[in-house]
């Protein structure tokens, strides 16, 4: 879990914990201090001056003494007035004790400084009294003696063993603060101690680590620097080749703005020769619609070509039919012509003449019959004639026809072209227009790759640098590796 | 098209020319160095008949089928009230019935009148005598083929009519007399 803390975590946790043992360290530090000041003022502050207080209370009581014997001495008001005033500081005194003392003991013993006082105080007033009303010594001599010194002397021992009670909670409370200081300086070497060898553990714990993690690193750092100087000598030699690139790029982009102006030129001459075959397109579509009408007319004139012929071949059957009619007739009359020479040849010599006659007859049957023959074969070839020009005749109206068709497409096809050319020429325009913007963005592309070229060898530059530094830096990871792992270093 | 007219009118006028220079020479018979033939054609075939041995041509004459002793009978027909029978040529020549009827018929000339059926007839021939020639010994096998006539266009056989007429009798004789017996 610690190990995949960040080294500044790592730090500062044990820093944290280096001053939370610190901090414990001096909280438990100025509680003794506390502890030690608080006795130390108890012995002070508070028991000096009731020391003190208890040492006035003495000399008060001396000065009340003194002034009462002062007063037996010479009634003066001179006396009574410091009387009155060691009485008053007296009293004053005990008020202050009463707000110091906190213990039963204490409080008793100032009450009874208080009695034995005001018994003393009484004892005092009577005598005073006395030597007020009298002027020789007899009369309060004795009273003095036997009232007045004991009381004094029970106040002044009654005050002495106040002042040594107080002396004595002084000497505790030195004791105590002594006792306390010598506690606070154990617990605080102590926790000095648990401090150190926590700081020890920690730091030895953390120079491990770090020393291991930053190894590791710098390990890292030194392949990683190696590998950032080979990629750096890859980038020089990159943008050397990308600076090159560059360049030709650049004399590519200046032929291809070079041909952009050529092709918006060319495009501006296809706009004119567009329109210009947009006009012929136009004339041509008046000739062929023109030809269209002739061929029309070409057509029902083969058309009544074509009844001509049919009648034609109609007229040669007829004469077929006759003619066979002539070879019939020719055949019979063959027939009756040998028949005739048969019978003149029965006949005998009579019979001689008509078989002259017959026999003409016969060869002028024969030659009808030859001659019908010649004749079926000129009606045979005018037949195939007729046929084969009504054949030739459909097959040129089909022609024509399909001709016809033909024109219609091509009449179609010429208001096609009008079209296709009126949009050739406005597509021209739009490629004219397209090739002078392409011309103008390959110009700012030429100024792009200009400064890409100059990127380029900024890059180089920078690449060299990069590769100084990756040296450097290599350089500086052996010294931190050296300074991480001295032994390995070495 | 304007030629065809006037060679139509020039062999009518060599027609009409011919005819006439027949009637306007003096009439010459030349029977006796010359023979008068038909030609005609039989499952095929040429031959010549000699129009000496025929009394009469008859052309797409109708012929009754009738039954009869003869094989080669077809049936009977008739020309002027004469009653004839006709047999077929070619069979009696040993070849192939004719297909269909016949159309021509030659009626044989002699006392008893008997007709002939064949397929085709070529027309009249006229030959000199001694183109006429008797066929070779070795080839006497074809008894009524007698002779061989020599025309300008091909030699013919000439069939010789009499002798086919005795070979029907002597057929006839033959199945009268088995019918006798």
């Amino acid at each position: 879990m610690v190990g995949n803390w960040s080294f500044g975590r790592k730090l500062g946790t044990g820093f944290a914990l280096t001053v939370f043992m610190t901090v414990v360290m001096g909280v438990v530090a100025a509680y003794s201090l506390q502890d030690v000041s608080f006795h130390l003022d108890r012995a002070v502050v508070v028991e000096a001056p009731q020391i003190l207080d208890a040492e006035r209370l003495q000399t008060a009581t001396v000065r009340q003494a003194a002034a009462v014997r002062g007063y037996l001495l010479d009634p003066d008001v001179r006396y009574t007035q410091r009387l009155s005033d060691a009485r008053t500081n007296f009293a004053g005194l005990i008020a202050r004790f009463r707000g110091y003392v906190r213990t039963d003991e204490g409080r008793r013993q100032v009450e009874n400084l208080a009695r034995l006082e005001s018994d003393y105080r009484e004892a005092a007033n009577k005598v005073i009294a006395l030597r007020r009303n009298h002027t020789e010594a007899s009369p309060f001599a004795k009273p003095f003696d036997d009232e007045v010194l004991p009381k004094q002397q029970q106040l002044s021992e009654a005050i002495e063993a106040f002042v040594k009670r107080e002396q004595g909670q002084q000497v505790e409370a030195t004791k105590a603060a002594t006792g306390a200081a010598s506690s606070a300086i154990v617990l605080v070497a102590a926790i000095a101690a648990v401090v150190v060898v926590f700081a020890v553990i920690l730091a030895t714990f953390l120079t491990r680590l770090l020393s291991r993690q930053i190894g590791s690193a710098i390990s890292h750092v030194q392949s990683s620097s190696a590998e950032l100087q080979a990629a750096s000598n890859q980038q020089a030699g990159g943008a050397r080749e990308q600076a090159t690139a560059m360049s030709e790029i650049t004399t590519t982009i200046g032929e291809l703005l070079a041909t952009s102006r050529q092709i918006a030129e060319s495009a501006q001459r296809v706009a004119q020769i567009a329109e210009q075959t947009a006009g012929a397109a136009d004339n041509g579509d008046g000739t062929v619609t023109k030809a269209y009408e002739s061929i029309a007319a070409i057509q029902r004139q083969v058309e009544l070509l074509v009844g001509h012929m049919l009648d034609l071949g109609k007229k040669s059957q007829q004469i077929g039919v006759v003619l066979e009619i002539v070879s019939e007739l020719a055949e019979q009359t063959n027939i009756l012509a040998i028949n005739a020479t048969i019978e003149a040849a029965g006949a005998g010599e009579i019979g001689g003449r008509f078989a002259v006659v017959a026999d003409e007859i016969r060869k002028l049957a024969d030659r009808v019959a030859e001659s019908t023959k010649e004749i079926r074969g000129l009606i045979d070839d005018v037949r195939t004639a007729v046929n084969t020009t009504v054949m030739t005749t459909e097959t040129g109206s089909k022609a024509v026809e399909a001709g016809s068709k033909q024109f219609a497409e091509v009449t179609n096809a010429f208001k096609k072209i009008a079209g296709l050319v009126s949009t050739t020429t406005d597509a021209a325009r739009e490629i004219e227009l397209s090739t002078k913007q392409q011309a103008s963005a390959i110009e700012q592309v030429n100024t792009a790759v200009s400064n890409i070229a100059q990127a380029s060898k900024e890059t180089e530059s920078s690449s060299t640098q990069t590769q100084q530094t990756a040296s450097e830096l290599a350089g500086l990871s052996n010294a931190l590796l050296q300074l991480v792992r001295p032994q390995k270093a070495a | 098209m304007t030629g065809q007219p006037a060679f139509v009118g020039a062999r009518a006028a060599e027609f009409r020319a011919a005819f006439d220079r027949t009637f306007a020479e003096p009439i010459r018979i030349e029977t006796a160095r010359t023979t008068d033939l038909l030609a005609i054609r039989v499952a095929g075939d040429r031959y010549a008949l000699a129009l000496a041995q025929v009394a009469k041509l008859l052309g797409g004459p109708r012929v009754t089928p009738v039954p009869g002793p003869v094989a080669e009978l077809v049936g009977i027909a008739s020309d002027r009230s004469v009653i004839f029978p006709v047999y077929d040529l070619g069979r009696l020549l040993g070849r192939e019935a004719s297909e269909g009827a016949p159309y021509w018929i030659v009626v044989a000339a002699g006392p008893v009148a008997m007709g002939f059926a064949f397929d085709g007839f070529d027309g009249h021939v006229r030959v000199r005598n001694d183109a006429i020639v008797a066929r070779p010994p070795g080839d006497a096998g074809r008894r009524f083929l007698r002779e061989v006539v020599e025309t300008p266009a091909a030699a013919l056989p000439l069939i010789d009519i009499p002798s086919v007429i005795e070979s029907i009798e002597a057929t006839v004789r033959g199945a009268a007399s088995g019918k006798e017996r």
